[in-house]
């Protein structure tokens, strides 16, 4: 069974790398049938990258949520979840995989080296709160780095190798995309933070206690809230709001990858 | 004072605030943060970079979270937010829903539809069914038009966001008056009072002052359960709250189940082993007799010193002792094979060290020491604070409006159909608060469903 997982995982990242280079070559020769191909690679792994979660469920008896090899699983599961879910709103949207397959072959790749410990879930994990935390991080963090892949595919499409990507949507819906995916991860955000807030109010006796991962995730909430302020409020739109988004993924990064850092202080539970 | 309204009503100045409040949270989060550093780390900065150290004071997370400016910013936040909710909530009222307010984004399309206007009308209005769309019909001068509106919540989910906001504020505020955070340790068998002399350390107390329950708290057993005998599964400390003989109850403390008493809750943080030793001097003379908090490396190891001598002496348990290569280990948390390693000092110079087993006695230079068994301690942090079920209501409030306002943001369409021999001249235009792009895709599918 454990054999298995691993198998399926490794297939399924075949798939998404064998899908970045249909794209390439769909972009750059300027062919349909492989960016049709891409898809269908990316949907080949997204269908062996759930089968391995559901094993590695079904033997730790836990959804995939402790440590990092079970954070990069998932949380790169979500990424590509959310590149599906934007096909309702562009069912054309096969290109979009190149600058999205990548963020969660990143996200993967930092936990996948890392040591794959099947271990029930220990006390402090076994609150309901858990699920709602984590499930709506990844919503989440998912959302911003959507978000920021389309942001850098917004700046590319108006920029200087605009040529090569015509075959992308219109900047002006790259945009709204940007936006709307900055929407969905604030309120994912603000989610995640208060069943945090609630989980450690049972842990603790308080819903709060400025430790890094908290302090990075009010960071991020402020960071995302003063984006929707700019774009609602002040009109901020286009390269400028482009970049803007790009920036504010700096702190979902170090949120992440940051709490590898600080896992003493967040996670210090009997 | 006309001036400082102004001020407070800017968007801008809203941004501002919430700018400023970022940049100083991560200015402070870049800084050391000691309550997470050693204490060896933080004698290091002390005394290799004593500028870095007097910044961290003021402006590091626990200097910065405790100084007065910390307050007077959320607090500013506070009444900007709640001075533009309101003036937005008054023109509101006052337009009636009207008008939109702020910016929105215009978009308007001119077809040649075939048929007559009475069907073109009959296609746009089923092209409206959804119950999301009102819509209203005027007739100008035989020209029907069509008003459709969406969105009506959207203006709301913002006023609630924006009240979820204040709420959470204000739950911070009575955090800070309220709050009462505490630790305790108890070691099984040994009452404490739940006043304050019985805890270790109390770190915050309310403003307002509060008073404690007078009884005793007595850690009865503690217990833990391994899966596969080796994962930690859960933790039960059994509580006797109050007096043995008197009222008491009996509570499983678990690590998502805390004790609640009074208002307080006792929640248990972490935990160690308690051995117990008899020490006796060359004489027989009984020198030591009672257990040991381990609280030092997982609550396996610790030093004292004997009353009224000068020996001490160091412990290091080993629950599940095995003896490697490298030294010894322990194979597990459990107690398989507990075993201590004594090491015995006489003014900080080793004097002799060795292993000792259950029920064994050992002469150690010229003590007797024997460990008669294994008891646990169980670190229990205490609080009180009367601002977390405002801030759970106020985190309600925050995602309600939010998905409010996203779900349900204002957009509307007008379209006038105007009739031209067997052909109709449609002119749809329309307005949208977010998402100008999509909206021209809308008006363009809703074009082509009327002219299939």
């Amino acid at each position: 069974m454990i054999q298995l997982e691993g198998i399926l995982l490794w297939l399924g990242v075949g798939g998404y790398v064998l899908s970045i280079l249909a794209y390439l070559v769909g972009l750059i020769f300027k062919k349909e049938k492989a960016a049709v191909w891409g898809f269908w690679f990316i949907s080949f792994g997204f269908i062996l990258h759930t089968v391995s979660i559901a094993t590695r469920w079904i033997v730790t008896g836990h959804p995939p949520v402790i440590a990092g090899y079970e954070h990069s699983l998932f949380g790169s599961w979500f990424i590509i979840l959310l590149f599906f879910t934007i096909r309702i709103w562009l069912p054309k949207i096969e290109l979009f995989g190149i600058a999205i397959i990548p963020f969660a072959l990143f996200v993967l790749g930092n936990g996948i080296m890392t040591a794959s410990v099947h271990e029930p879930l220990s006390p402090p994990y076994q609150s309901n709160w858990l699920w709602v935390h984590i499930t709506f991080a990844w919503f989440a963090y998912g959302s911003f780095s959507v978000a920021a892949a389309i942001a850098i595919l917004y700046l590319l499409r108006v920029g200087i190798i605009s040529k090569f990507l015509e075959r992308l949507p219109e900047p002006e819906i790259l945009d709204d995309l940007i936006f709307r995916f900055i929407f969905f991860g604030f309120i994912s955000l603000t989610i995640e933070v208060g069943a945090g807030a609630i989980w450690a109010k049972g842990l603790w006796g308080r819903y709060w206690g400025w430790d890094p991962v908290e302090t990075w995730s009010l960071i991020s909430w402020l960071t995302y809230g003063i984006n929707l302020h700019l774009r609602t409020t002040l009109g901020w739109q286009g390269s400028k709001a482009a970049w803007l988004t790009i920036i504010s993924f700096v702190a979902i990064i170090i949120t992440f990858f940051g709490i590898g850092f600080v896992v003493g202080i967040h996670t210090q539970l009997l | 004072m006309r001036g400082v309204w102004r001020i407070f009503i800017s968007r801008r100045f809203a941004v501002s605030l919430l700018v400023l409040m970022l940049g100083l949270l991560i200015l402070a989060i870049l800084l050391p943060n000691p309550s997470i550093l050693s204490p060896e780390e933080i004698r290091t900065i002390k005394e290799q970079r004593p500028y870095l150290f007097k910044i961290t004071e003021i402006l590091g997370i626990q200097g910065l979270t405790a100084s007065p400016f910390f307050f007077v910013l959320p607090f500013l936040i506070f009444i900007s937010t709640a001075i533009c909710t309101w003036t937005r909530l008054q023109s509101r009222l006052k337009s009636g829903g009207a008008e939109i307010e702020g910016r929105v984004f215009k978009a308007a399309k001119e077809v040649t539809v075939k048929g007559e206007a009475k069907i073109v009308r009959s296609r746009f209005l089923k092209a409206f069914s959804s119950p999301l769309w009102s819509v209203q019909e005027n007739i100008k001068e035989e020209i029907p038009i069509l008003i459709a509106h969406r969105g009506r919540f959207g203006f709301w989910g913002s006023m609630l966001f924006h009240l979820g906001l204040l709420t959470v504020l204000l739950a911070t505020i009575v955090t800070g008056l309220t709050l009462f955070t505490g630790e305790m340790l108890l070691t099984e068998g040994y009452p404490i009072p739940l006043k304050e002399e019985g805890f270790l350390k109390v770190w915050r107390r309310p403003f307002f002052g509060m008073k404690l329950p007078d009884e005793a708290i007595t850690l009865e057993e503690f217990k833990r359960v391994f899966k596969d005998n080796k994962y930690p599964i859960d933790y039960i400390a059994t509580v006797r709250v109050g007096e043995k003989d008197g009222f008491s109850f009996l509570k499983d403390i678990r690590v998502n189940d805390p004790l609640k008493y009074q208002g307080l809750q006792y929640n248990i943080d972490r935990y160690g082993f308690a051995p117990s030793f008899v020490i006796k001097g060359k004489d027989g003379k009984v020198l030591f007799d009672g257990d040991i908090n381990l609280v030092l490396v997982g609550g396996q190891e610790d030093s004292f010193q004997i009353p009224d001598t000068d020996i001490g002496i160091t412990v290091r348990f080993y629950p599940d002792f095995v003896m490697t290569k490298d030294g010894p280990r322990t194979r597990s948390d459990i107690l398989n094979n507990p075993v201590f390693s004594i090491k015995v000092t006489r003014e900080g110079i080793v004097m002799k060290q060795g292993f000792l087993y259950m029920g064994q006695e050992a002469e150690m230079t010229d003590i007797m020491i024997t460990y008669t068994g294994i008891k646990y301690w169980v670190h229990i942090l205490v609080a009180r604070d009367w601002g977390a079920p405002v801030l759970f209501i106020g985190l309600v409030f925050l995602v309600i409006g939010l998905i409010a306002r996203l779900l349900f943001y204002e957009k509307g369409l007008n379209v006038v159909i105007n009739a031209e021999g067997e052909n109709c001249i449609v002119k749809v235009s329309g307005y949208t608060k977010y998402f100008p792009a999509f909206f021209e895709r809308e008006i363009k599918k809703i074009i082509e469903e009327v002219t299939k």
